[in-house]
């Protein structure tokens, strides 16, 4: 196996997932071939051709014996940390997940074992059950190591049904969490909360719900992060070889206002095919948040008014201008605030008839997926024939369906801004919802939130 | 005189009492202190990893051989594939080159596109990245 010397930490990461440790990976001596002259890259092929001759005809010194290893989970280890202090003693233990890349950088609430039992309160799951298997590394997500994790990242009992969902949620195929973990791709697990456990548990839904200050939305954000971190084992320049990275990687959690929705919008959840009783949590490979903003209130009362969804379509166009053919495919979220949303349903906008607006007017032109015949991108894409045969004047939807344009109302009642967020395009992620499952104890369990929920304006 | 040497020794008696109770409460404290503890569970994941297995049995040589090409659709693939190629062929020019292009990420046929690429060839070289 070939690859360029950055990613060959991440080729062995996935040799090593995919039971193949012995797998010779050949590392090039630069970071990328792509685009690079014939100068350049005959020399390097004669320099790796012995090691590529090698790989072929000579045994590896340690054969790998084969070996089973079934899907069970021991209990989790008690480590032992010392100090002058108790306080010493947790900066010793801060100390020891840094340097074993255990952490996210923040400081650390002890995951004690009492800590870990009173988290697991919060489900009626065995703590031995598995919820899922984490890529790249294929770490064993049971609901007790999703317990620790959420300890340590200072979450309360009652938010493990949310976490138990997002792993579930996470581990699904149809989220591919090897291709948003290990991408050098911008990729961040977005977090949606939709339905009444949002009261519930203090989740922020109102003014600047994408941002800190509230301990739900903040710490199941972490949780998840800590959760990628430790069980699905992806760490920066190793496995994650994202290039910048992206700011949502620290983990955000957006809830839906459904109290200030249009009162014939439905909801998100009950778009993707759930009951309005239930909640549910949906991940979205994140990549960039662009703002839109409702700009006909600047408009003198002489100019014609344009439709309202007009000023978003370049925004929804704008994605990935360099790299059409290889991310088409993809879903668009768009957030509206409520005023947004509210201007909207005035002139008779649902969120189906924005679906079906923005997918007839965002359209690129068929030349910017380069040449035909398209090839492999439009296998690894989906790029439907019709589109490849298409002139280069024709006009092409940014997605396949309408449906692809996910809306949701968040947010608080200010100006009339809202987002439009693009979903990583190389690769298979979609988005994914499953329903927050509630344990029996559910209304005890609330009573311990009081006293950790912070006022939400809602005007 | 007596008096004197009496004085004298209480004095020594006490200062060295000092010094050993000085010294066991430092000693103590330290000890004390060294003690604190705090015990967590680790965070981390037991991995599963699939069935592992070796490799294939290695070829005797290169001469004559066909050796299937994996492009698996990254642009670094089919920027650097010819001068691998090129390469190769100048150090064995009997060597047969077959190339598949089977992309990353899951499709239909991509379970029969590799089993066809297996039938085929008596060595691969896997080429991916950016």
């Amino acid at each position: 196996m070939l690859d360029t010397l950055p990613f060959k930490s991440d080729s062995q990461s996935a040799a090593v997932g995919a039971g193949l440790p012995d797998l010779r990976i050949i590392a090039l001596p630069v970071s990328t071939t792509a685009g690079k002259p014939a100068e350049e890259l005959l020399p390097v092929a004669r320099q790796i051709r012995q090691e590529v001759i090698d790989a072929l005809t000579k045994e590896p010194q340690n054969k790998t014996v084969v070996t089973v290893r079934p899907v069970k989970a021991k209990p989790a280890a008690i480590l032992t940390f010392s100090g002058k202090t108790a306080g010493e003693a947790e900066e010793n233990m801060e100390k020891f997940f840094l340097a074993n890349k255990w952490s996210d950088g923040l400081p650390m609430v002890p995951a004690t074992p009492e800590a870990v039992n009173a988290m697991l309160k919060g489900t009626d799951l065995s703590r031995d059950h598995i919820v899922g298997i984490a890529d790249p590394r294929k770490g064993i997500a049971t609901v007790e190591k999703i317990a620790i994790n959420a300890v340590m990242a200072g979450a309360r009992p009652a938010y493990m049904p949310v976490l138990i969902a997002t792993v579930e949620a996470l581990t699904d195929p149809a989220f591919d969490l090897y291709g948003v973990q290990a991408t050098g791709g911008l990729a961040a697990p977005l977090l949606i909360v939709s339905g009444p456990i949002i009261n519930d548990l203090n989740i922020n839904f109102s003014y600047s719900t994408a941002g800190p200050g509230w301990r739900s939305n903040s710490t199941i954000g972490r949780a998840m992060r800590l959760i990628l971190i430790n069980l699905g084992q992806a760490w920066p320049g190793i496995n994650d070889m994202k290039d910048v990275g992206n700011p949502a990687k620290f983990g955000i959690v957006m809830a839906e206002n459904e109290r200030q929705t249009p009162a014939n919008w439905a909801s998100i959840r009950e778009r993707e095919g759930f009951s309005k009783q239930v909640s549910t949590i949906s991940v979205y490979a994140s990549q960039s948040y662009r703002q839109i903003h409702d700009s006909q209130k600047y408009l003198l009362p002489s100019t014609p008014v344009k439709p309202i969804v007009d000023p978003m379509i370049p925004s929804l166009m704008s994605n990935s201008l360099n790299a059409y053919a290889e991310q088409w495919g993809e879903e668009m979220l768009i957030v509206f605030s409520p005023v947004m949303a509210e201007n909207l349903a005035k002139i008779g906008y649902t969120p189906e008839k924005i679906q079906k607006e923005l997918y007839e007017k965002g359209r690129i032109s068929r030349r910017l997926f380069g040449p035909r015949p398209l090839g492999a991108v439009a296998v690894t894409s989906g790029i439907p024939q019709w589109i490849d045969d298409l002139p280069d004047d024709a006009l092409v939807p940014v997605v396949p369906k309408s449906e692809d344009i996910k809306i949701m109302v968040s947010g608080g009642k200010g100006p009339g801004d809202g987002f439009v967020i693009d979903r990583w395009g190389f690769g298979n992620s979609h988005y994914v919802t499953k329903e927050i499952k509630l344990p029996k104890n559910w209304k005890s369990l609330l009573k311990d939130l009081s006293g950790w929920e912070t006022p939400i304006e809602v005007k | 005189m007596r008096m004197h040497r009496f004085k004298i020794f209480l004095a020594v008696l006490l200062s060295t009492g000092f010094l050993i109770a000085s010294a066991c409460m430092f000693t103590c404290s330290s000890y004390a202190a060294t003690e604190a503890q705090i015990k967590v569970l680790d965070p981390r994941g037991e991995l599963y990893s699939a069935p592992a297995m070796p490799i294939n049995v290695r070829l005797q040589t290169l001469t004559g051989k066909k050796i299937g090409i994996l492009n698996n659709t990254k642009p670094g693939a089919d920027s650097f594939l010819p001068f691998l190629l090129q390469a190769l062929k100048e150090a064995y020019p009997t060597i047969e080159f077959k190339t598949w292009t089977i992309p990353y990420n899951v499709y239909p046929n991509k379970a029969n596109d590799l089993k066809a690429l297996a039938a085929w060839s008596d060595g691969v070289i896997g080429l991916l990245g950016d």
